[in-house]
């Protein structure tokens, strides 16, 4: 069985807004990835596309996108649990020996109204009714939390301006105003205890990630580093039930799998990228990842242990509260933690890093987290 | 400062030198099946049923086909008390298609002894500031429904739920 290399990646940036289509974003984007890995059209064996249809205004949206991302006459898979998922699954193809170079493809540029895209997702009976979306279920989650733990609202605002503090200093960052935690609790009331600043922006631009074997790792140049282990896992979570959903199983299980996998426990890890929608995540995520004990989350961000500059860094990039496009998050999250791997991001130098992605752009229910452990080095 | 923000873009916010706006204008209808037909024909009649599990026992308010914990089809219907405790809650500050003007509250109610919850508007608060309705209601809270006058066999028989007094 072969092990995994990331041998190349390029991102557009981010923004609120783009005036690219997405063949634009794709082509570039895709281009210079294939270029930073020194690879060709030719090497080329699969393409994973990570997106949705809503998110796209269209269906069979990748199908669209194929020319540009060099994929035509190549095995083409999307998957729609985020590019967590999909590298997962790239990483799995080439274990199996069925391909030596694959890319994980995704790109945002259609606007469109995110809190309605989440609505038409959901259930109808019994959710829609009352405008579950993406925003609800996180409210839900977070007032969960909020009156069952001594954790308060200045604990969310100031996980949140530690993102953005970090977001300050990445150049790939859609907000990098550096928002305090005054300025946080400031911002609009959006839904329950959540302001607008506790919430993900939605972002535009690409992001695209080329994954090679061993083998072909071995005639390349440069690698930025090697996948050490990964994780998936999905729960009921069910849908109308709250009890469990604090203790993020799922992250959990996934956690447990891809740790194993790689041979580590939590305290081999240097820093960490998580998508993590509202400050409310970030702060039980780390429980799950088993950073701390439970009750601690707010801790870790009041002695600045997961600041930019602290000893266990999370969200270098800024996270999802500074840059979130919803089908190229969870790729551009594996790019920000080659890039600290590389030294190119953060203050500090990384040999393990995790990623810990999932499909909760559309709403916390039904979730599937998506980890990787990315390490520097040969395997 | 939050003027300054670009949360999200609606498709309203056009700009015409590098956008070109179209939109999906497409009618669903949802087949609902027996056993939610036959939960909205009890709201009629001020009945809030469940189904239950045959083998752990586990009641599920709104029915569920099927346990999942036990894979079997649940086949028996419970009448449930009309008595619910609140799971969690949220207000929502931001106006929603077709929902009603913010701020309103939207409850996760935990039916009688049901396994799973069901949403719905908490109703009859009363508040000074918006921001207050965070503070009104606790994880646990025991709620009621209040039906509509004029039901039809949907959700909204139950027009909302408010705390028991």
């Amino acid at each position: 069985m072969s092990d995994v290399a990331i041998a190349g990646y390029a991102t557009s940036g981010f923004a609120g807004e783009t005036d690219k289509s997405g063949n634009e974003l794709v082509l570039e984007t895709n281009m210079a990835a294939l270029d930073n890995a020194g690879v060709t059209r030719e090497d080329l064996d699969s393409v994973m596309f990570t997106g949705q249809d809503p998110y796209d205004g269209a269906a069979i949206s990748d199908g669209q996108k194929v020319a540009t991302a060099a994929a035509y006459n190549k095995p083409i898979m999307r998957l729609q649990s985020g590019g967590g998922a999909a590298i997962h699954q790239a990483r799995a193809k080439i274990r199996a020996g069925k391909a030596d170079v694959v890319t994980v493809v995704a790109a945002d540029s259609v606007t469109a109204d995110p809190t309605m895209l989440s609505w038409s997702s959901h259930e109808a009976l019994y959710h829609r009714p009352f405008g579950m979306n993406n925003r609800q279920s996180y409210g839900f989650f977070t007032q969960n939390y909020l009156d069952g733990s001594d954790v308060t609202r200045e604990d969310l605002a100031a996980t949140a301006a530690k993102n953005y503090e970090a977001a300050a200093e990445n150049p790939d960052a859609h907000r990098r105003e550096g928002y305090s935690t005054e300025e946080v609790l400031d911002s609009d009331l959006v839904v329950g205890p959540l302001t607008e600043l506790m919430l993900e922006p939605m972002s535009y631009g690409a992001a695209v990630i080329v994954l090679v074997s061993e083998a072909a790792a071995a005639e390349l140049d440069d690698v930025s580093s090697y996948i050490t282990g990964t994780g998936m896992a999905t729960e009921k979570y069910w849908y109308r039930e709250m009890e469990s959903r604090l203790r993020q199983p799922t992250l959990r299980d996934a956690a447990a799998i891809a740790y194993d996998e790689a041979g580590i426990d939590a305290a081999d890890i240097d820093a960490a990228e998580i998508a993590t929608y509202a400050p409310s995540f970030e702060l039980l995520s780390y429980e799950a990842l088993g950073f701390c004990d439970e009750g601690d989350g707010p801790s870790l961000v009041a002695d600045n242990t997961t600041a930019i500059d602290g000893s266990l860094p999370i969200n270098t990039s800024g996270g999802p509260l500074a840059t979130s496009p919803p089908n190229s998050g969870g790729v551009y999250r594996a790019i920000a933690a080659c890039q600290q791997i590389q030294g190119d991001l953060g203050r500090q130098s990384a040999d393990c890093v995790l990623l810990a992605d999932n499909d909760m752009h559309l709403g916390e229910p039904a979730r599937t987290d998506a980890l990787v452990v990315l390490e520097g080095g040969p395997a | 400062m939050t003027d300054e923000l670009s949360q999200s873009v609606g498709t309203d916010e056009v700009h015409g030198e590098y956008k070109y706006p179209f939109h999906w204008d497409l009618d669903f209808s949802l087949n609902i099946g027996e056993t939610n037909r036959r939960f909205f024909e009890a709201l009629e009649n001020k009945q809030i049923l469940g189904k239950a599990c045959p083998e752990c026992g586990d009641v599920f308010v709104p029915p569920q086909s099927v346990c999942i914990e036990c894979y079997v089809e649940t086949d028996e219907w419970i009448e449930v008390e009309q008595h619910g405790v609140l799971e969690s809650y949220t207000v929502c500050f931001f106006q929603f298609e077709g929902l009603p003007e913010p701020p309103y509250v939207t409850g996760v109610i935990r039916i009688d002894d049901s396994t799973i919850c069901m949403m719905h508007f908490i109703e009859e608060l009363e508040y000074e500031e918006p921001m207050d309705l965070v503070d009104k209601l606790n994880k646990g809270d025991e709620v009621e429904p209040v039906w509509s006058d004029d039901r039809d066999g949907n959700i909204f028989d139950m027009d909302h739920w408010r705390l028991v007094e």
